[in-house]
Protein backbone atom coordinates (compact mmCIF):
# COMPACT_ATOMS: atom_id res chain seq x y z
CA UNK A 1 0.00 0.00 0.00
CA UNK A 2 2.80 2.04 0.86
CA UNK A 3 4.48 1.74 -3.01
CA UNK A 4 0.92 2.87 -4.36
CA UNK A 5 0.70 5.68 -2.44
CA UNK A 6 4.37 6.83 -3.05
CA UNK A 7 3.47 6.12 -7.00
CA UNK A 8 0.34 8.32 -6.84
CA UNK A 9 2.52 10.89 -4.99
CA UNK A 10 5.01 10.86 -7.70
CA UNK A 11 1.97 10.99 -10.09
CA UNK A 12 0.72 14.47 -8.42
CA UNK A 13 4.70 15.66 -8.41
CA UNK A 14 4.43 15.29 -12.43
CA UNK A 15 1.40 16.97 -12.60
CA UNK A 16 2.62 19.62 -10.14
CA UNK A 17 5.85 20.11 -12.95
CA UNK A 18 3.77 20.28 -15.69
CA UNK A 19 2.61 23.11 -17.39
CA UNK A 20 -0.76 24.49 -17.36
CA UNK A 21 -1.12 25.15 -20.66
CA UNK A 22 -2.06 21.28 -21.33
CA UNK A 23 -4.44 20.52 -24.71
CA UNK A 24 -5.48 16.82 -23.99
CA UNK A 25 -5.57 15.28 -27.41
CA UNK A 26 -7.45 12.23 -26.02
CA UNK A 27 -9.98 11.07 -26.41
CA UNK A 28 -11.06 12.17 -29.81
CA UNK A 29 -11.93 9.73 -32.32
CA UNK A 30 -8.95 9.01 -35.10
CA UNK A 31 -6.13 9.15 -32.01
CA UNK A 32 -4.37 6.28 -31.41
CA UNK A 33 -1.97 5.41 -28.45
CA UNK A 34 1.01 2.84 -28.46
CA UNK A 35 2.40 0.76 -25.64
CA UNK A 36 5.06 -1.31 -26.63
CA UNK A 37 8.86 -2.98 -24.91
CA UNK A 38 10.85 -5.57 -26.12
CA UNK A 39 13.13 -7.18 -23.46
CA UNK A 40 16.36 -9.22 -24.11
CA UNK A 41 18.00 -10.95 -21.24
CA UNK A 42 21.17 -13.32 -21.25
CA UNK A 43 23.32 -13.87 -18.03
CA UNK A 44 26.16 -15.78 -18.24
CA UNK A 45 25.04 -19.12 -16.32
CA UNK A 46 21.51 -18.97 -17.61
CA UNK A 47 19.69 -19.03 -20.79
CA UNK A 48 18.27 -16.27 -22.59
CA UNK A 49 15.14 -14.92 -21.41
CA UNK A 50 12.90 -12.44 -24.47
CA UNK A 51 9.74 -10.88 -23.70
CA UNK A 52 7.85 -9.03 -26.22
CA UNK A 53 4.40 -6.96 -25.25
CA UNK A 54 2.77 -4.51 -27.34
CA UNK A 55 -0.59 -2.45 -27.12
CA UNK A 56 -2.11 -0.29 -29.90
CA UNK A 57 -5.03 1.14 -29.32
CA UNK A 58 -7.34 3.53 -31.51
CA UNK A 59 -10.24 5.86 -30.92
CA UNK A 60 -13.72 5.23 -33.10
CA UNK A 61 -15.78 7.22 -31.55
CA UNK A 62 -15.14 10.69 -28.99
CA UNK A 63 -15.29 7.84 -26.32
CA UNK A 64 -14.71 4.22 -27.30
CA UNK A 65 -11.13 3.28 -27.94
CA UNK A 66 -10.49 -0.20 -28.56
CA UNK A 67 -7.09 -1.89 -28.26
CA UNK A 68 -5.51 -5.15 -29.08
CA UNK A 69 -2.96 -6.58 -26.43
CA UNK A 70 0.00 -9.09 -27.61
CA UNK A 71 2.39 -10.63 -26.07
CA UNK A 72 5.27 -13.47 -26.21
CA UNK A 73 7.80 -14.94 -23.69
CA UNK A 74 10.97 -17.02 -24.70
CA UNK A 75 13.07 -18.84 -22.79
CA UNK A 76 14.83 -22.47 -23.33
CA UNK A 77 12.12 -24.60 -23.92
CA UNK A 78 9.46 -22.30 -23.27
CA UNK A 79 6.88 -20.01 -25.02
CA UNK A 80 3.94 -18.25 -24.01
CA UNK A 81 1.96 -16.11 -26.01
CA UNK A 82 -1.11 -14.03 -25.24
CA UNK A 83 -3.43 -11.69 -27.00
CA UNK A 84 -6.77 -10.28 -26.56
CA UNK A 85 -8.76 -7.11 -27.28
CA UNK A 86 -9.82 -4.10 -24.61
CA UNK A 87 -12.13 -1.65 -25.37
CA UNK A 88 -12.79 1.54 -22.69
CA UNK A 89 -15.17 3.93 -22.73
CA UNK A 90 -14.50 7.42 -21.81
CA UNK A 91 -17.22 9.69 -19.72
CA UNK A 92 -17.60 13.11 -17.83
CA UNK A 93 -15.71 15.94 -17.70
CA UNK A 94 -14.78 19.19 -20.24
CA UNK A 95 -13.37 18.48 -23.04
CA UNK A 96 -9.77 20.93 -22.01
CA UNK A 97 -9.98 18.83 -18.54
CA UNK A 98 -6.73 17.30 -17.79
CA UNK A 99 -8.73 14.12 -15.84
CA UNK A 100 -9.92 11.75 -18.34
CA UNK A 101 -12.20 8.70 -16.30
CA UNK A 102 -13.05 5.79 -18.25
CA UNK A 103 -14.30 1.99 -17.90
CA UNK A 104 -13.27 -0.84 -19.72
CA UNK A 105 -13.40 -4.56 -20.37
CA UNK A 106 -10.75 -6.69 -21.01
CA UNK A 107 -10.73 -10.30 -22.88
CA UNK A 108 -7.24 -12.45 -22.83
CA UNK A 109 -6.41 -15.96 -24.56
CA UNK A 110 -3.31 -17.24 -23.13
CA UNK A 111 -0.95 -20.39 -24.50
CA UNK A 112 2.13 -21.49 -22.59
CA UNK A 113 3.89 -24.29 -23.74
CA UNK A 114 3.32 -27.92 -21.64
CA UNK A 115 -0.20 -26.29 -20.42
CA UNK A 116 -3.81 -26.22 -21.60
CA UNK A 117 -5.07 -22.81 -23.01
CA UNK A 118 -6.24 -20.46 -20.21
CA UNK A 119 -8.32 -17.62 -20.83
CA UNK A 120 -8.91 -13.64 -18.98
CA UNK A 121 -11.88 -11.65 -18.51
CA UNK A 122 -12.46 -8.71 -16.68
CA UNK A 123 -13.80 -5.01 -15.95
CA UNK A 124 -12.08 -1.94 -15.34
CA UNK A 125 -12.38 1.61 -13.87
CA UNK A 126 -8.97 4.11 -14.01
CA UNK A 127 -8.18 7.35 -15.53
CA UNK A 128 -5.54 9.15 -17.54
CA UNK A 129 -4.05 12.32 -16.28
CA UNK A 130 -2.55 14.27 -18.98
CA UNK A 131 1.23 15.93 -18.21
CA UNK A 132 1.80 17.01 -21.60
CA UNK A 133 -0.23 17.37 -24.84
CA UNK A 134 0.21 13.88 -25.95
CA UNK A 135 1.27 11.98 -22.31
CA UNK A 136 -0.29 10.77 -19.41
CA UNK A 137 0.01 9.10 -16.51
CA UNK A 138 -2.76 6.04 -16.42
CA UNK A 139 -4.27 4.73 -13.59
CA UNK A 140 -6.41 1.95 -13.56
CA UNK A 141 -7.97 -0.49 -11.36
CA UNK A 142 -8.86 -4.17 -13.01
CA UNK A 143 -10.83 -6.88 -11.72
CA UNK A 144 -10.61 -10.26 -13.66
CA UNK A 145 -11.08 -13.64 -13.91
CA UNK A 146 -8.98 -16.37 -14.64
CA UNK A 147 -9.90 -19.64 -16.56
CA UNK A 148 -7.98 -22.42 -17.05
CA UNK A 149 -8.69 -26.35 -17.23
CA UNK A 150 -12.21 -25.78 -15.87
CA UNK A 151 -11.04 -23.88 -12.90
CA UNK A 152 -11.55 -20.07 -12.26
CA UNK A 153 -9.92 -17.83 -9.83
CA UNK A 154 -10.45 -14.11 -9.27
CA UNK A 155 -7.55 -11.42 -9.59
CA UNK A 156 -6.96 -7.61 -8.98
CA UNK A 157 -4.76 -5.81 -10.24
CA UNK A 158 -3.78 -2.23 -10.31
CA UNK A 159 -1.57 -0.04 -12.56
CA UNK A 160 0.09 3.11 -13.27
CA UNK A 161 2.46 4.30 -16.00
CA UNK A 162 2.59 6.55 -19.08
CA UNK A 163 0.31 6.20 -21.96
CA UNK A 164 1.57 7.89 -24.91
CA UNK A 165 -0.69 9.46 -27.42
CA UNK A 166 -0.32 9.84 -31.08
CA UNK A 167 -2.75 11.66 -33.50
CA UNK A 168 -4.47 10.29 -36.04
CA UNK A 169 -3.78 11.25 -40.03
CA UNK A 170 -6.16 14.45 -40.75
CA UNK B 1 15.93 -13.25 -31.48
CA UNK B 2 12.42 -13.65 -32.99
CA UNK B 3 10.99 -10.98 -31.06
CA UNK B 4 13.80 -8.45 -31.54
CA UNK B 5 13.52 -8.82 -35.38
CA UNK B 6 9.21 -8.18 -34.53
CA UNK B 7 10.64 -5.21 -32.93
CA UNK B 8 12.41 -3.62 -34.74
CA UNK B 9 9.80 -4.03 -37.20
CA UNK B 10 7.42 -2.12 -34.93
CA UNK B 11 10.05 0.20 -34.27
CA UNK B 12 10.51 0.77 -37.92
CA UNK B 13 6.57 1.10 -38.37
CA UNK B 14 6.54 3.60 -35.73
CA UNK B 15 9.13 5.72 -37.01
CA UNK B 16 7.48 5.92 -40.53
CA UNK B 17 4.36 6.96 -39.15
CA UNK B 18 5.53 10.57 -37.87
CA UNK B 19 6.14 13.59 -39.69
CA UNK B 20 9.19 15.99 -40.11
CA UNK B 21 7.88 18.63 -38.30
CA UNK B 22 9.23 17.44 -34.76
CA UNK B 23 11.87 19.38 -32.28
CA UNK B 24 12.90 17.10 -29.14
CA UNK B 25 13.16 18.72 -25.88
CA UNK B 26 16.12 16.58 -25.42
CA UNK B 27 19.35 16.34 -24.83
CA UNK B 28 19.23 20.03 -23.56
CA UNK B 29 20.63 21.20 -20.39
CA UNK B 30 17.85 21.37 -17.90
CA UNK B 31 15.15 18.45 -19.92
CA UNK B 32 13.95 15.95 -17.49
CA UNK B 33 12.71 12.79 -18.12
CA UNK B 34 10.79 10.54 -15.45
CA UNK B 35 10.19 6.67 -16.05
CA UNK B 36 7.87 5.02 -14.53
CA UNK B 37 5.59 2.28 -13.30
CA UNK B 38 3.57 0.51 -10.52
CA UNK B 39 2.08 -2.61 -10.68
CA UNK B 40 0.03 -4.51 -7.87
CA UNK B 41 -1.75 -7.70 -8.28
CA UNK B 42 -3.30 -10.11 -6.38
CA UNK B 43 -4.84 -13.37 -7.03
CA UNK B 44 -7.61 -15.17 -4.95
CA UNK B 45 -5.12 -17.98 -3.51
CA UNK B 46 -2.01 -16.12 -3.15
CA UNK B 47 -0.34 -13.37 -1.75
CA UNK B 48 0.07 -10.18 -3.48
CA UNK B 49 2.92 -8.71 -5.91
CA UNK B 50 3.68 -5.06 -5.95
CA UNK B 51 6.50 -3.87 -8.31
CA UNK B 52 7.70 0.14 -8.62
CA UNK B 53 10.40 1.16 -10.41
CA UNK B 54 10.94 5.49 -11.42
CA UNK B 55 14.05 6.47 -12.84
CA UNK B 56 14.31 10.38 -13.34
CA UNK B 57 17.00 11.63 -15.43
CA UNK B 58 18.17 15.46 -15.47
CA UNK B 59 20.08 16.98 -18.15
CA UNK B 60 23.18 18.74 -16.32
CA UNK B 61 24.65 20.01 -19.11
CA UNK B 62 23.27 19.75 -23.12
CA UNK B 63 25.46 16.50 -23.03
CA UNK B 64 25.32 14.92 -19.82
CA UNK B 65 22.21 13.33 -18.33
CA UNK B 66 22.07 12.04 -15.04
CA UNK B 67 19.60 9.24 -13.52
CA UNK B 68 18.34 8.24 -10.38
CA UNK B 69 16.86 4.03 -11.22
CA UNK B 70 15.11 3.17 -8.08
CA UNK B 71 13.13 0.36 -7.39
CA UNK B 72 10.90 -2.16 -5.19
CA UNK B 73 9.94 -5.60 -5.75
CA UNK B 74 7.63 -7.27 -3.21
CA UNK B 75 5.89 -10.42 -3.41
CA UNK B 76 6.33 -14.21 -2.52
CA UNK B 77 8.58 -13.46 0.41
CA UNK B 78 10.62 -11.50 -1.59
CA UNK B 79 11.38 -8.22 -0.81
CA UNK B 80 13.63 -6.55 -3.00
CA UNK B 81 15.06 -2.55 -3.19
CA UNK B 82 17.59 -1.39 -6.09
CA UNK B 83 18.61 2.10 -6.11
CA UNK B 84 21.50 3.49 -8.33
CA UNK B 85 23.13 5.92 -10.20
CA UNK B 86 23.82 6.19 -14.09
CA UNK B 87 25.47 8.55 -16.54
CA UNK B 88 25.02 9.32 -19.89
CA UNK B 89 26.94 11.01 -22.29
CA UNK B 90 24.39 12.17 -25.55
CA UNK B 91 27.18 12.87 -28.64
CA UNK B 92 24.73 13.13 -31.26
CA UNK B 93 23.88 16.49 -32.38
CA UNK B 94 21.44 18.66 -30.55
CA UNK B 95 18.00 19.03 -32.00
CA UNK B 96 18.09 16.17 -34.55
CA UNK B 97 15.65 12.77 -34.02
CA UNK B 98 18.48 10.34 -33.39
CA UNK B 99 20.27 10.50 -30.25
CA UNK B 100 23.02 8.11 -29.79
CA UNK B 101 24.25 8.24 -26.25
CA UNK B 102 26.60 6.21 -24.37
CA UNK B 103 27.15 5.77 -20.48
CA UNK B 104 27.73 4.00 -17.08
CA UNK B 105 25.04 2.29 -14.28
CA UNK B 106 25.92 1.43 -10.88
CA UNK B 107 22.93 -0.46 -8.87
CA UNK B 108 22.91 -1.76 -5.14
CA UNK B 109 20.17 -4.62 -4.45
CA UNK B 110 19.37 -5.85 -0.96
CA UNK B 111 16.95 -8.18 -0.07
CA UNK B 112 15.83 -10.20 2.48
CA UNK B 113 17.99 -12.48 4.50
CA UNK B 114 21.01 -10.20 4.25
CA UNK B 115 21.22 -10.25 0.20
CA UNK B 116 23.44 -7.69 -0.69
CA UNK B 117 24.44 -7.06 -4.44
CA UNK B 118 26.34 -4.23 -6.40
CA UNK B 119 25.98 -4.04 -10.23
CA UNK B 120 28.15 -2.55 -12.66
CA UNK B 121 27.88 -1.74 -16.41
CA UNK B 122 27.86 -0.27 -19.59
CA UNK B 123 25.23 1.15 -21.60
CA UNK B 124 25.32 2.19 -25.67
CA UNK B 125 21.48 3.19 -27.22
CA UNK B 126 20.11 6.15 -28.66
CA UNK B 127 16.20 7.70 -28.66
CA UNK B 128 14.75 8.28 -31.99
CA UNK B 129 12.25 10.92 -31.49
CA UNK B 130 8.89 10.13 -32.50
CA UNK B 131 7.06 13.79 -31.63
CA UNK B 132 9.20 16.36 -29.24
CA UNK B 133 8.62 14.82 -26.08
CA UNK B 134 8.84 11.13 -26.72
CA UNK B 135 11.25 8.92 -27.99
CA UNK B 136 11.51 4.99 -29.06
CA UNK B 137 14.65 4.12 -27.19
CA UNK B 138 17.17 1.39 -27.54
CA UNK B 139 19.53 0.14 -25.28
CA UNK B 140 22.23 -2.33 -24.97
CA UNK B 141 23.78 -3.23 -21.33
CA UNK B 142 26.51 -4.96 -20.36
CA UNK B 143 27.53 -5.38 -16.88
CA UNK B 144 28.71 -7.80 -14.11
CA UNK B 145 26.87 -8.79 -10.60
CA UNK B 146 29.23 -8.24 -7.42
CA UNK B 147 27.82 -10.82 -4.59
CA UNK B 148 29.23 -13.26 -2.37
CA UNK B 149 29.52 -15.62 -5.21
CA UNK B 150 31.42 -15.41 -7.91
CA UNK B 151 30.49 -12.54 -9.84
CA UNK B 152 28.35 -13.07 -13.10
CA UNK B 153 27.95 -10.52 -16.51
CA UNK B 154 24.90 -10.17 -17.91
CA UNK B 155 23.74 -8.55 -20.98
CA UNK B 156 20.44 -6.87 -21.79
CA UNK B 157 18.90 -5.15 -25.11
CA UNK B 158 15.75 -3.12 -24.67
CA UNK B 159 13.26 -1.02 -26.81
CA UNK B 160 10.41 1.14 -25.58
CA UNK B 161 9.17 4.56 -25.44
CA UNK B 162 11.12 7.33 -22.82
CA UNK B 163 8.92 10.43 -22.28
CA UNK B 164 10.85 13.78 -21.56
CA UNK B 165 9.70 17.29 -20.21
CA UNK B 166 11.26 20.50 -21.82
CA UNK B 167 12.88 21.97 -18.37
CA UNK B 168 11.81 25.42 -19.70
Amino acid sequence: MKLITTGCLLAGALTLCSAQNITPMAPKKGVWSLGFSVDYFKAQHSDSQTSLRAVPTYFVTDNIEVGLAVGWDHSSGFDSTFFGPEVRYYFGGPNNSLLKPFVGAVYQVNHATGESDSTLWGGEVGAHWFVANNVAVTGTFIWEQFRQSGATESEIQFDMGFTIFFAGLK
Amino acid sequence: MKAIILGGFLLAGTCLCFGQSIRPVAPEKGAYSVGFSLQYFKSQHSDSITLFQVTPGYFVTDNLEVRLPFAVDRGFNADEIVYGLGLRWHFGHKGRLFDPFVGGIYEHATAQGGFKEDFFGGVIGANYFVANNVAVQGILQIGSDRTRLPDESSTSLGFGFVVFFSGK
